[in-house]
């Protein structure tokens, strides 16, 4: 087995013995990769579906079963995903590109339902697919690839927005009125629900919605980051809540962390921050 | 990580003409002889009459299995016989119904619903 990384595009390429017993690893492979690319588990799937289906046409029709191999390629770049698989023909069921060709554009047309032997390959790769090339391998056999595109429909969704909103603001004294507010000894307070798990991945994000928000909080004033939802937070996140803070400080807004769970309170103790932030 | 494939076929209590046949695991073709040989002899057998499909632990099938299911379909039919889904998830459904198969074997959410629908 070869994985080789290289440095402009994305790519993994793997070179495994063109035996059916294989096919469970090329599985798995094949949906880490599309997973670590954000698509989503409907299409991690049906990608992983449409790579068995081409590792067993490479292995069936295109491989002598003692000493063959099949080639197979992973490739992310602007454009999406790219799959390739190319074998080295000889196989005793051996098929040309040109009438691979033409049997997959044969099966796609045929409906009939409960004959579907041949049909899977050429419908799910119909469907599945953006684009399906077929020509001749460097190898000798065939080389089939396939590309999916990133959009939509097909990557999970966006992180949640964070949202903010007004709480704890008594009824008899309006939001708009800071100043009557601030003679009643209260202050208008504002919550920032956290979701999901804070890290490398989705810091930036996070982070910068936190800025526009507090940028538009009054002085004064008291924000709850809420931690209700949050999993995990890594070390540079905690460095930005120390700078919020100061931030905070100098308009005279009051931080306050919210549902912390007892990791997260540990985090704050331990670089000291829960001795000047109130933790709930 | 890999589910090892199994079948397991079973009596449905109160109908002594069906058949249950708990597929699970990830099914490719290595699996095809396993599942022609526990399969076809219930299509063969005069005293089976319906076959469900427990599709609860099916986690994986490629178009092999397809093919064989449908083929597996059109003996029952052949007999007079009936084949139901039951309990298969999301991804399970979203290719049966690609290749057409849900359109013409009922599927239910649940095997009780399945097993009550038989007559």
């Amino acid at each position: 087995m070869i994985l080789k990384k290289m440095p402009k595009q994305k790519i993994v390429q793997l070179t495994l013995p063109a035996d059916l017993s294989y096919s469970a690893i090329v599985r798995q492979l094949a949906e880490s990769f599309f997973e670590m690319h954000r698509f989503n588990h409907v299409w991690c799937h049906r990608l992983k579906l449409v790579v068995d289906e081409l590792f067993m046409n490479a292995v069936k029709y295109g491989s002598s079963p003692d000493t063959g191999v099949v080639h197979l390629e992973l490739t992310e770049d602007d454009a999406g995903m790219t799959f390739t698989i190319q074998d080295h023909g000889g196989g005793a069921q051996a098929i040309s590109a040109s009438e691979l060709k033409a049997l997959m554009q044969k099966n796609t047309e045929n409906q009939d339902v409960a004959r579907t032997s041949g049909r899977g390959l050429a419908i799910i790769t119909h469907l599945w697919t953006d684009r399906l090339d077929i020509g001749d391998s460097e190898y000798g056999g065939v080389k089939v690839s396939f590309l999916k595109k990133k959009d939509k429909e097909a990557l999970q969704p966006p992180p949640p927005k964070i949202a903010i909103t007004p709480v704890s603001v008594p009824a008899a004294i309006p939001v708009s009125k800071p100043a009557a507010l601030a003679a009643a000894g209260q202050r208008p307070a504002y919550r920032i629900q956290l979701q999901g798990e804070v890290d490398q991945y989705t810091i930036q994000e996070k982070s910068r919605a936190i800025e526009q928000t507090i940028a538009q909080l009054p002085d004064h004033s008291e924000l709850a980051l809420d931690f209700k939802d949050v999993t995990y937070v890594n070390s540079v996140f905690i460095g930005h809540v120390a700078a919020w803070f100061n931030q905070l400080n100098a308009r005279d807004i009051r931080l306050k962390l919210a549902h912390a769970s007892p990791e997260i309170k540990d985090i704050f103790d331990l670089v000291g921050l829960s001795q000047v932030i109130g933790i709930d | 990580m890999s589910v090892t494939p199994s079948i397991t076929i079973h009596s449905a209590p109160g109908h002594a003409g069906a058949k249950v046949a708990t597929l699970s695991g990830e099914m490719d073709e290595t699996f095809l002889p396993t599942l022609e040989k526990t399969l076809d002899p219930l299509a063969a057998q005069p005293a089976v009459k319906q076959v469900v499909f427990d599709l609860t632990d099916l986690v994986f099938v490629n178009s092999k299995v397809i093919g064989y299911i449908a083929s597996f379909y059109s003996s029952l039919k052949q007999g007079e016989k009936s084949l139901f889904f039951a309990v298969a998830n999301e991804t399970i459904r979203d290719i049966l119904s690609l290749v057409g198969l849900t359109a013409i074997i009922p599927q239910f959410d649940t095997l009780d619903q399945a097993l009550a629908s038989l007559k």
